[in-house]
């Protein structure tokens, strides 16, 4: 198979910074921590109640661009489906093509029964929170899918899950199109575990910062339209970015708990590398997990810097500080930020560093103005509860940096 | 995607169903009466019901997954760590059963892939951390009920428990995950990630499944596990994964059909859809077998049940299914295994002797 | 919400919760290093003895339960009386 040329030809969407792509890389540049105080549901008497929203405001807008569901997490896939698809240039509905649909989630629509939680016993009112298969009923009513349809829910590493199957079914010529995607709404179970787990932030989310105190759930979509090269040459287009290399692994280790050398992600990257058959230096930036729990991010960063030991230390940094852990959407989102990184040459920055974790040291930790200059290759990295790791390699549109 | 891949091993987890014999044996019969049970959901608004159902299946697991630590373990996911152990006792021959259980502190170095389907897995864990969430003040959900909750439950407690470091995939949704399950193994196994792979299914009966269950089916609980690697040489081969809408899956069953070089020994369908079945059997020349009439409703691992059910009627070709004199003995068998979901989507996959 | 405990009741909950049979369970056996517990179970615990204690711990006070006398000694801090 001929991974170098997979392209990216479209991305979309929905974060916390409202509908879109441009709102998404502008608050990315413009350094905006987007978590704040939870609107959508009740959390008096929890002790820390912040997360990163959708803006009320892009909720509503989404009513004039996508079919209604009671799934958020269904609209903001459909909606980010039909941005990607816009931007590469591709009619959402059918055209002669085989379009394959591949979209990575953990909690699917499973949080429509959180709306049911209040004070004493638990309403139960559709049922569309207990199947899973609903979460692709909105993007299906707007984009013509004639190939799989392919839902993975293999913890957080979905969203390059998502991002590996539609890259391979794409180079094996399964499908001319890949819409590959990620998308999980808010959710108050996911909020009410973390608080059990004490697992939460009360302020801000702080990836790699000795004083880091935890994570925040995020939520949205996020879409990275697939194709081969030659495709998108043929309409007269540039690739936005290539997927050079995916690889999967798993810690097998521990429901909760990475493997504390961290190496299910050191498989991972080292054969991204051998794949795309580059150097550990070659690397510009290594997009990181990074949710700012004290577990993970030490031995996220001594894993990173064992597999891309070089001539320098791996630069590296996480927008989960901005962004919260959206959790499927995530890792897609993070291909976004990680493809428009490529397209104008800036390392985005750990905005919320205040005081790097001497722990975390093998590592070049971005400042929070992060670093402008030539980005040719990003590698996004993914794992969650359950020990599936998936990381991914993107390199730059235009030939002559491959 | 590889040519093919061999089926090393089978594990299975179903109601009255021992091994691929006796699964046969139940795809060609009457449908067995369900046993009717009754489901509750404390501390909701859920009225108890009472359902015919085809279960409970109790989880046995073997030997090799470990006893201790499993306690509080979700029913669906020791459903299948014991169907995944099992298709490795069968892959590896009747002395592996005695293998020691797997040392929890070394890094392993199997790079074998679990990938699995399921649209059930997490489903009461997170309808019971949201009651809790009801009931209960902030912060004393149960925080073993949190990383249950979502779906790959059964995939990582059958990676951790076994010792299995290769890719960790969970596929959701309808029929069609189970077959595409089966697709995505072969990707990871050709592209060097596996080296073989745990390709499985489960499902759970509970009364928040209930709440999503097809009226015309009956609900069923339990699991089945292939074993599969890339070597040739004889047994049970895949081979051959479309993933396509309905109109052109129909199209590719009746343009096989139309030729004796193409054409099946029949077809096994999972589908809730059973007229489409009725169609099938009537307008096509070789038998169609339901897996949601004889096995029931077990959501997205009934897609691969149809594999596993091609499978074992390929093993018993010859036997019942097959008039005597109607075919060349030495002549392998094929079965198509097919899913279709309400929308359109399904997912067709070979299998055959050889 | 009771407040008082003993010493073999919170015995008997991280026996179940650890899944390790409650002999093992001394005040200085460490949760982590000696039973193998893993840091989902220890929450999991602290959760249960709170529930059933109607208490909440600080962070602090939870993450300086490493054995079962620390968790006595957390709970006596807080006022309660807890038993043999």
């Amino acid at each position: 198979m001929d991974r170098d040329s997979v392209a990216v030809s479209g991305v979309g969407a929905v974060s916390p910074a409202g509908l879109g792509v441009p709102a998404l890389w502008r608050a990315v540049e413009d350094r905006r921590v987007l978590t704040g105080p939870v609107t959508r549901y009740d959390l008096t008497g929890y002790p820390t109640q912040r997360a990163a929203e959708v803006p009320p405001g892009a909720i509503a807008a989404l009513d004039s661009l996508v079919p209604p569901h009671e799934s958020l997490a269904a609209r903001y896939l459909a909606a980010a489906a039909l941005e990607a698809l816009g931007d590469a240039g591709l009619p959402a509905q059918r055209r002669r093509r085989r379009l394959g649909l591949f979209v990575g989630t953990v909690m699917g629509t499973r949080p429509l029964l959180d709306r049911a939680i209040g004070r004493g016993p638990l309403g139960v009112a559709d049922r569309a929170w207990a199947r899973p298969d609903e979460l692709l009923t909105a993007v299906r009513q707007v984009v013509t899918v004639d190939g799989p349809a392919v839902l993975l829910a293999p913890g957080c590493s979905a969203g390059n899950e998502a991002i590996a199957a539609g890259a391979a079914a794409v180079a094996s010529g399964e499908v001319d199109v890949a819409v590959c995607g990620g998308a999980d709404e808010l959710s108050l179970e996911v909020f009410a575990f973390f608080t059990s787990m004490r697992a939460l932030a009360a302020d801000t989310i702080r990836p790699f910062d000795a004083g880091r105190r935890g994570t925040m759930p995020g939520e949205g979509a996020a879409v990275l339209v697939l194709e081969r090269a030659e495709r998108v040459a043929a309409r007269g287009r540039a690739p936005l970015a290539h997927v050079l290399a995916s690889a999967s692994a798993a810690d097998a280790h521990n429901l909760t708990q990475p493997h504390p050398d961290g190496v299910g992600l050191i498989a991972t990257i080292q054969t991204c590398l051998d794949r795309a058959r580059v150097e550990p230096d070659d690397i510009d930036w290594v997009c990181a997990h990074g949710t700012g729990t004290p577990a993970n991010d030490a031995v996220e960063a001594r894993a990173v810097a064992k597999a891309l030991g070089g001539r320098r230390r791996p630069v590296l940094s996480s927008v989960k500080g901005q962004l919260g852990h959206a959790e499927g959407a995530a890792a897609v989102l993070e291909a976004v930020v990680g493809v428009r990184a490529l397209a104008h040459g800036l390392v985005p920055g750990n905005v919320t560093l205040l005081d790097p974790d001497p722990e975390c040291a093998g590592v070049d930790l971005v400042e929070p103005a992060g670093r402008r200059g030539p980005v040719r290759r990003v590698l996004n990295q993914a794992y969650g509860f359950g020990g599936a790791v998936c990381t991914v390699l993107l390199g730059k549109g235009t030939p002559d940096a491959r | 995607m590889p040519a093919s891949v061999a089926v090393r091993g089978v594990g299975l987890r179903l109601s009255e169903v021992d091994d691929l014999d006796s699964l046969a044996r139940r795809l060609s019969a009457a449908p067995a009466p369900a046993a009717v049970r009754r489901f509750a959901a404390p501390d909701t608004v859920l009225a108890p019901v009472e359902r015919g159902v085809y279960g409970p299946v109790e989880p046995r697991v073997p030997a090799r997954a470990g006893a201790r630590g499993l306690r509080g373990t979700p029913h669906e996911s020791l459903l299948a760590l014991a169907s995944a152990a099992s298709s490795v006792d069968g892959a590896r021959g009747p002395e592996a059963a005695h293998e020691p259980a797997r040392q929890d502190t070394r890094a392993p170095d199997d790079t074998t892939a679990v990938v699995w389907a399921s649209s059930t897995a997490g489903l009461p864990e997170y309808a019971t951390a949201c009651a809790e969430a009801s009931t209960l003040d902030p912060g004393f959900v149960a925080p073993a009920l949190g990383p249950a909750s979502a779906y790959n439950g059964p995939a990582a407690t059958v990676s951790i428990r076994l010792g299995l470091a290769g890719p960790n995939l969970t596929l959701t949704g309808g029929a069609t995950a189970g077959i595409s399950a089966v697709a995505e193994a072969m990707r990871l196994i050709v592209a060097g990630d596996a080296s073989a792979a745990l390709v499985g299914a489960s499902a759970t009966v509970t009364r928040w499944s209930l709440t999503a269950a097809n009226d015309h089916l009956t609900p069923a609980e339990g699991a089945a596990c292939l074993a599969l690697d890339l070597a040739g040489g004889p047994g049970i081969q895949l081979r051959g994964c479309h993933r396509t809408d309905l109109v052109q899956a129909t199209a590719r069953v009746i343009q096989a059909a139309a030729r004796p070089e193409t054409r099946p020994d029949g077809l096994v369908v999972s589908t809730s859809d059973t007229a489409l079945v009725d169609a099938l059997a009537s307008s096509q020349p070789f038998p169609v077998w339901h897996v949601e009439r004889a096995l029931g409703d077990l959501g997205a691992a009934g897609g691969l049940l149809a594999v596993v059910g091609a499978a074992a009627l390929c093993a018993a070709a010859g036997g019942t299914f097959v008039a005597p004199g109607e075919r060349d003995p030495k002549r392998p068998t094929k079965i198509l295994a097919l899913a279709v979901e309400p929308c359109g989507s399904t997912a067709s996959m070979e299998v055959s002797s050889s | 919400m009771p407040q008082e405990t003993s010493a073999t009741r919170l015995r008997a909950l991280a026996a179940e919760i650890f899944d390790v049979p409650a002999e093992e369970i001394t005040d200085g056996a460490a949760f982590y290093e000696d039973l193998g517990v893993d840091s989902l179970q220890k929450v999991d615990f602290v959760v249960r003895m709170e529930r059933q204690l109607g208490l909440r711990l600080t962070d602090d006070e939870a993450a300086g339960m490493r054995d079962l006398g620390g968790a006595i000694a957390v709970l006596r801090s807080r006022g309660l009386s807890v038993g043999p």
